[in-house]
């Protein structure tokens, strides 16, 4: 049986749906990402689960326990905020210490347990310091212990990472997924940033205007997104206008594209095309192709990312650094192919809002 | 320097501004025997027992006032930060009402409505007490107001409520641990102006208890009476408000209000 169960829960806010019908399983111990762009309702399910809003209908079971109403302090869950939450008047090892402290917990009970933590987070010798002494990565790291100290049945983070800079959220990111892992958590992580659901995540919800887009492995998502919202939100994806030749083959500006998957549209009419950098190679390997000039050439180390301007729309070739492939020169002509299987042929409704390259 | 010498001017007329006046007012409470500096008139000020029970009586009501008010509009101020955001603007409008309804009006209104039945309060001196704090507490309200509003707007507060609700803490733990520590230099500033408030109020102390028994209408008839007793009060009041003020710095030192989060 799942450990947390979301049962068509739906919540509006007068006569704004923020969550408009969202049905979730999750097991013991995985780690869930909700993953949107902001207004997509993710925050709402969490501070739902969380105990902060109540469901408008439907209902959330946490371990066999209808808990939709049961208010927030008697839920038992670790929560951890995005702009840390840690109580200014208090020490690190207070702050800790203060869940325990607030149900009764015994003194020595509450000092070896905050020591543990401290050992946990890597800041043994801390305790004594007030929040605004420690920086913001050690700050987070406290809030996550304060919220592991009273070990909850389940772990709720909101975007902890996004007021932190990129070498530390890089790090602390590792150290969550580390610490989760050892405790055997269950853990909803909500995020907007693709990269840090895919790094962390067993499974990722995508979440689009209040609706569940898809739920998958970060495997799955990324590989095989099931509609145009999720390839075009997770990863960086080509998309281009071509239109329908027959169930197999597309055309753009002059060349003709084999499709792996049959294609649904009616020949002639316009679609969105879309294609992985990651998946397109310079030289002529695979059966499609296209030619451009080469428009720029951004160099990042372990890849090579070239936008080449092929009719009207940029194309964008990631390559690997492999240093025995020459860098393309800026204004040189280029051309590059790609296999069957890595284009996609995405839904009509797409092409008006969205159809641009999607960077990271 | 031109400039330098502006500076040393300007520094040199706002110090005059402020102290000519304090030290006429020591000199001349220093003068109540002729021809000699003495303490007299400061000896005949704590003499007279009214200074001490009329001080006394107004300070209990300050403490009063500023308990009753910090037990009334914290938790109403909080609820309101969280939960009513939209509400607050009602709640401004009617902070600002002591300001524009002048004290005469709101002791002849409490003496006309609390004088008899249902509620003829007037009649007992519980009654008349009460009837005087909650005076009080009327005009200390924009004050108190402001303070709390300010500390519970300095600090991420919906944030805090819910980190402390999530691991566990009633609303009471959440008041009482999280939130008033964390304001407790706002809620302190506020205090003090409600302390000194209460201290130099009449107009109510006046019409509903009358006499002596409140310290600003001894204050009043003492000036009445007297020459050079007023003048050593004055000085007695402004050594007590700066008293008060120094605790003030004590009580708040070293607590800066550190937001810890992203700013």
């Amino acid at each position: 049986m799942s450990f947390l169960i979301l049962d068509h829960v739906q919540k509006t806010f007068g006569t704004t749906v923020a969550v408009a019908d969202m049905s979730l399983h999750v097991a013991q111990g995985e780690f869930i990402s909700l993953l949107g762009p902001s207004g997509c309702g993710k925050t709402t399910t969490l501070r739902m689960i969380a105990g902060f809003e109540t469901p408008s209908a439907g209902h959330i079971v946490l371990n066999g326990v209808d808990i939709s109403h049961t208010p927030t302090n008697k839920r038992n869950i670790g929560m951890v905020f995005q702009s840390y939450a840690l109580f200014p008047n208090m020490t690190v090892a207070d702050n800790i210490g203060f869940g325990l402290r607030v149900s009764g917990t015994d003194r020595h009970t509450i000092a070896s347990r905050v020591a543990e933590m401290l050992q946990l987070i890597d800041l043994v010798g801390y305790g004594q310091r007030y929040p605004h002494q420690l920086s913001g990565g050690q700050q987070q790291r406290v809030a996550l212990a304060r919220a592991l100290a009273r070990q909850p049945q389940i772990l709720l983070l909101d975007e902890p990472l996004s007021a932190l800079d990129a070498k530390i959220r890089d790090s602390l990111r590792q150290e969550i997924r580390t610490i989760q892992r050892q405790l055997g958590i269950t853990t909803i992580y909500v995020t907007h940033d693709q990269q840090e659901a895919m790094a962390l995540s067993d499974r990722i919800v995508v979440m689009s205007h209040g609706h569940v887009a898809q739920i998958g492995t970060p495997h799955d998502i990324y590989n095989t997104p099931q509609s145009t919202f999720v390839a075009s939100f997770v990863g960086t994806l080509n998309q281009l206008t071509a239109t329908v030749i027959d169930t197999q083959q597309v055309q753009f500006a002059d060349f003709h594209w084999q499709s792996a998957r049959p294609i649904t549209a009616t020949p002639g009419e316009t679609v969105t095309c879309a294609i992985r950098p990651e998946l397109l190679r310079l030289g002529d390997t695979y059966h499609n192709y296209c030619h451009g000039e080469v428009r720029d050439v951004v160099f990042h180390g372990a890849t090579i990312r070239i936008e080449l301007t092929v009719a009207t729309h940029t194309l964008i070739v990631d390559m690997f650094n492999d240093r025995t492939t020459p860098i393309p020169e800026r204004g040189s002509h280029l051309k590059v192919s790609f296999p069957d299987n890595a284009l996609l042929v995405l839904d009509q409704d797409v092409v008006a809002g969205s159809a641009t390259t999607i960077q990271r | 320097m031109p400039r330098r010498f502006f500076a040393w001017l300007w520094s040199f007329l706002g110090f005059a501004y402020f102290f000519i006046p304090i030290y006429a007012t020591l000199e001349f409470s220093l003068k109540a025997q002729k021809g000699v500096y003495s303490l007299l008139a400061y000896e005949r000020v704590f003499a007279d027992s009214r200074f001490g029970t009329s001080f006394i009586f107004s300070a209990q009501m300050a403490v009063l006032t500023i308990v009753l008010c910090i037990v009334l509009l914290l938790p109403t101020l909080t609820i309101t930060h969280l939960f009513f955001k939209r509400f607050r603007v009602v709640l401004e409008l009617l902070a600002l009402v002591p300001f524009v309804v002048p004290s005469i009006i709101l002791v002849f209104g409490f003496i006309r409505f609390y004088s008899r039945p249902p509620l003829s309060l007037t009649n007992t001196t519980l009654g008349t007490y009460g009837l005087l704090l909650a005076g009080y507490m009327v005009l200390a309200m924009p004050y108190m107001y402001r303070a709390i509003d300010a500390g519970l707007r300095a600090i991420d507060t919906r944030t805090l409520v819910e980190a402390a609700q999530s691991l566990g803490a009633s609303w009471v733990t959440t008041m009482l641990r999280v939130i008033f520590p964390n304001i407790r230099v706002a809620i302190l500033n506020g205090t003090f102006i409600t302390f000194a408030i209460v201290m130099g109020e009449l107009t109510l102390a006046q019409f509903l208890v009358g006499g002596t028994v409140a310290f600003a209408p001894y204050l009043a008839l003492l000036g009445r009476a007297r020459a050079y007793e007023p003048a050593a009060l004055t000085v007695i009041s402004l050594l007590l408000t700066w008293i008060t003020i120094g605790t003030m710095q004590w009580l708040g030192r070293g607590q800066r209000i550190n937001i810890s989060g992203a700013r």
